[in-house]
């Protein structure tokens, strides 16, 4: 007869020194687990919950300008340099983890419209209101006394338009400025070397696609969108929409995709094959968004709009994800997304510039293995109990300023008293007579070629 | 994919054609999570191999049979540490006794019934506390870890921490007869004598409800481990089934002609055994079906206990059985006789130990084969060191699983909430397009059986359940019965109110 009994020899249970890690044996068999699905759900809550604890996204502001913000841009190689120009014609250079500024130019009289930089990333080229292309080394100054103002561009050109954007052509010396009309301009020559129109109608933005190097995607004031290809010297394709756009940006991810913001309080994603029927489109603000920036992953946006607020969306979803707000953000004028699609930077109406975190509730720094871990576990438990409505609930649930909940509330009737005298007709017309038009489309008015 | 334990239902993707999946994206994503899951599976099924320690068991030769061997030969063969696992308490004056093990099975606590209360660590034999509380001790029970313990005395329930030092006097948990500790609820399950059930939570020491039965004294009760509802057995020959959350229970199962003796649930929550006054011992299928399995004749059980590997001890008298296997064939596997009647008899957890708590003192018995060999130290870790032990307590208090959950389908969680999807779509304005989703069930698997008991049973649960919301139970059940059954039936077995079940289930 043999007899085996469990002996656990409790050597092989602690640990041997002070200094070892406590051991841990594992089994996942799963009758030593009991209630795992309400466990995890548990879970899922409190992190869910410990997320919106941790919301804290607003890391600090740029003080410095004396006039509004006009323009932000990023310097394409650098992530910690960041460049702003003002209402007064002032442009700064900021050491963004320094919060500090580095640089200061009187560049322009009057607004600075834009900002771009060349494909060597050497140079900083800006427009203003007085008419003028001016460029400048990008690189913060050596020594101290050029801080104050008195820094002098590398060359200007004096034009004869109205200049009220900039964009640079990834890989050759070109850019395009547009305002009455789009012009292309080859490195320092004072002349543009290239003239593209359609209609009579001046221009308020102008993009290069960083990718797709040659093309080039602009909004003009008639409403519409256009796309321009500088090889053939020809518009290639336009879509009008009910209201004018205000910016567009460049997927850098996927060449052939481009976001509008629109006055019409959404902004539109686009295939530049197909512009008739929009990709997204992105609802949620209560006022016109003047700005959007693509993250530099591709999968999210940044638009800044005049109801004083910044939303992230995804861009596989309809509305935002996250909504910030302060109370002494004003309009604003500009948004970016960090190369390291970390932060997100914002120039508002009342002189200041502010940073943000891309992801509210992210901790900062460098996080230990263990710690990282259990974010991930907490993220992924989180996705999975995402359509509980507890979860959802909390997980959605944000605060907004008094202006924007009554905007919202205010525009969620209009929708309904608009979608139900549309079914009214509907249902007492012919069949046909009043189709469903999908909500993507609805403000597409014509894709011409 | 082969269907081990660790494996958790097909995947959304191979069951379901591709174009029910409408987006291209969608069904790309689902086809990359089954992936992990399957990987998953593949990983849990690998890791196995660092499992250390390996079940016990005996090994006999022809012509000998287990049930043979008495507690010294067992002691024998086995090493010296294992050996002083097997031991006898002598406590003739104030049995009989009630046991709870620790859920890490380290450390024993003994409740006489006179009021001899004492906690130790039956490894090695430390006492922790002694005491006596010189009034009558009902029941006595762990909670979440070895600091702190309940005892249902005369009067009301006491909390005591391992000193022995009172800690709180629950007087909402009067003359409470039975106590059942919820780990990852942090409910203390109490059974009345007036035949109330209550559930007290520990963390909050709120009462978080109390239901009458109004079935007489609760002194047979038992909680599923695996889903948290309780089983009550009551003196007409019914287990009735309470979860915190409804006024009314939640299931009644007609299990014996005769009172009920003893209940006991196994880990997996799959099999219940009661004992009935008749001295028969009966299996039942806990996971949808309630259908009887077996039907023992062994004396009226006073304890059962299933062990983490599926043994199952049954003390009748003076002597307690071990069977394995459990099921269709039941097996004897040891028996043990002691010195008293026994009063609790007790799987160790992780351990190959049954401790029976008789009226003449405590024995403490070496089963083979009975505890599971690999513990997982997340979870309950018998060589906790005291860190461990308080990161543990709060890491399960955030843990700690919501009243509202426990019911009697685990997996109504991750289930789809058609109920208010039904409810949300019907309060959308008429002019808003109606999502085209299908709110039925999918069709059943075409080889399930649902065996034809389960449809007499539940016809049987209905007529009980409305008669019991009609009149008073206590009297008149047990005389109705023979009067439902066909004199056919009835010739059979005249005393068995189930033989129905039998016959159909042979047709």
């Amino acid at each position: 007869m043999k007899v085996k009994v469990l002996s656990r020899n409790p050597d092989r249970y602690f640990r041997e020194t002070k200094n070892d890690i406590h051991k841990v044996p594992r089994n996942y068999d799963p009758a030593l687990h009991p209630f795992e699905m309400q466990r995890e759900y548990v879970r899922a809550l409190n992190a869910t919950k410990l997320e919106r604890v941790f919301a804290k996204p607003f890391l600090g502001c740029f003080d410095g300008h004396s006039d509004v913000v006009s323009c932000l841009n990023k310097h394409p190689d650098q992530l910690s340099w960041l460049y702003s120009g003002a209402a007064d014609g002032m442009v700064k250079q900021w050491n963004i983890p320094l919060r500090k500024c580095v640089r200061t130019m009187q560049a322009h009289e009057g607004y600075v419209r834009g900002m771009t930089f060349t494909e060597d990333s050497e140079t900083l080229i800006t427009i203003g209101d007085d008419k003028n292309i001016r460029f400048w080394s990008s690189k913060p100054p050596e020594s101290s006394s050029e801080e104050d103002g008195d820094v002098l561009p590398k060359h200007s050109i004096i034009t004869k338009y109205q200049l009220s954007s900039i964009s640079h052509h990834a890989k050759k010396n070109l850019f395009a400025t547009c305002g009455d009309a789009c012009l292309l301009w080859e490195g320092e020559r004072n002349e543009p070397i290239n003239k593209f129109e359609w209609g009579a109608d001046t221009m308020n933005c102008v993009r290069f696609n960083p990718s797709q190097c040659n093309v080039l995607g602009g909004c003009a004031s008639d409403r519409s969108i256009l796309l321009y290809d500088i090889r053939g010297g020809s518009p290639i394709r336009k879509v009008v929409l009910s209201l004018r756009s205000n910016s567009i940006c460049w997927n850098p991810m996927e060449p052939f995709v481009f976001v509008a913001a629109n006055e019409d309080y959404n902004s539109y994603m686009f295939d530049m094959r197909r512009l008739k029927n929009p990709l997204n489109v992105f609802k949620d603000h209560v006022s016109a968004v003047i700005d959007v920036d693509f993250s530099p992953t591709g999968k999210e946006i940044v638009t800044g709009s005049y109801d004083k607020t910044i939303r992230i969306f995804e861009v596989d979803k309809g509305h935002s994800r996250e909504v910030y707000h302060t109370k002494r953000m004003q309009r604003l004028t500009s948004v970016l997304y960090t190369m390291d699609n970390k932060y997100i930077i914002s120039g508002s109406d009342e002189m200041n510039i502010r940073i943000w975190k891309a992801k509210a509730w992210e901790k900062l720094g460098t996080l230990k293995t263990r710690e990282r871990n259990a974010l991930n576990y907490n993220e992924s438990l989180k996705e999975k109990f995402a359509h509980f409505p507890q979860i959802k609930r909390i997980a959605r649930h944000r605060h907004v300023p008094r202006h924007v909940y009554h905007a919202k509330k205010e525009l969620q009737t209009i929708r309904d008293s608009k979608k139900r005298k549309e079914d009214n007709r509907r249902q007492h017309t012919k069949r046909g007579v009043v189709p469903h038009v999908p909500e993507r489309q609805k403000n597409v008015v014509s894709e011409q070629e | 994919m082969e269907k081990n334990k660790y494996y958790r239902g097909s995947s959304l993707a191979s069951t379901r054609k591709k174009n029910v999946i409408k987006s291209k994206v969608r069904h790309k994503k689902i086809i990359q999570r089954d992936q992990k899951i399957e990987e998953g599976l593949a990983k849990a099924t690998k890791a196995e191999i660092l499992l250390s320690e390996q079940a016990g068991q005996i090994e006999v030769e022809k012509g000998e049979h287990t049930l043979q061997l008495k507690q010294c030969d067992i002691v024998k063969h086995v090493d010296i540490a294992s050996a002083t696992k097997s031991f006898h308490l002598d406590l003739r004056q104030f049995g009989p006794y009630k046991i709870s093990y620790s859920l890490n099975g380290r450390q024993l606590l003994l409740g006489g019934h006179k009021g001899h209360i004492a906690a130790f660590d039956w490894v090695t034999k430390k006492l922790l506390c002694e005491m006596g509380v010189q009034e009558t001790v009902h029941d006595v029970v762990w909670l979440h870890n070895e600091n702190m313990f309940a005892a249902a005395q005369k009067q009301w329930t006491y909390m005591y921490d391992n000193q022995g030092i009172e800690v709180h006097c629950l007087k909402a948990l009067d003359r409470v007869t039975s106590l059942n500790f919820l780990p990852y609820h942090f409910l203390l399950n109490a059974g009345h004598e007036s035949g109330f059930i209550s559930w007290v939570d520990v963390s909050i020491g709120k009462i978080i409800s109390q239901y009458g039965t109004y079935k007489g004294s609760l002194d047979i009760m038992t909680v599923n481990p695996s889903n948290a509802v309780t089983h009550c057995g009551h003196a007409n020959g019914t287990v009735s089934l309470w979860t915190p959350n409804s006024k009314k229970s939640v299931a009644s199962v007609l299990c014996h002609g005769t009172p009920i003796s003893a209940i006991a649930i196994d880990n997996v929550g799959r099999l219940m055994a009661t004992g009935g006054r008749d001295g028969l011992l009966r299996l039942w299928d806990l996971r949808n079906t309630f259908a009887p399995l077996t039907s023992v004749r062994v004396g009226v059980p006073s304890s059962l206990n299933f062990s983490q590997r599926g043994l199952l001890a049954v003390g009748t008298g003076n002597q307690t059985m071990i069977f394995s296997e459990v099921g269709q064939k039941q097996k004897p596997y040891l028996k043990h006789v002691t010195a008293g009647f026994v009063e609790s008899a007790k799987f160790c957890p992780f351990e190959d130990v049954l401790g029976i708590g008789t009226q003449r003192g405590f024995d403490s018995i070496i089963v083979p084969g009975a505890g599971e060999a690999n513990f997982d130290a997340l979870e309950r870790n018998p060589f906790q060191t005291k860190k461990q032990r308080k990161e543990a307590e709060v890491r399960s208090l955030l843990e700690k699983i919501p009243v509202e959950l426990i019911s009697m389908d685990n997996s109504i969680l991750g289930d789809i909430d058609t109920e208010s999807l039904k409810k949300a779509r019907d309060q959308q304005p008429k002019y808003v397009k109606k999502a085209d989703i299908q709110l039925q069930h999918r069709k059943k698997r075409k080889n399930a059986k649902i065996p034809k008991i389960k449809e007499g049973l539940r016809t049987e649960l209905n007529l009980r359940m409305a008669k019991n919301a009609k009149e008073d139970v206590s009297e008149g059940e047990e005389d109705d019965q023979p009067r439902r059954k066909t004199p056919k039936q009835s010739q059979v077995i005249s005393d068995d109110p189930l033989a129905r079940f039998v016959k159909k289930k042979k047709k």
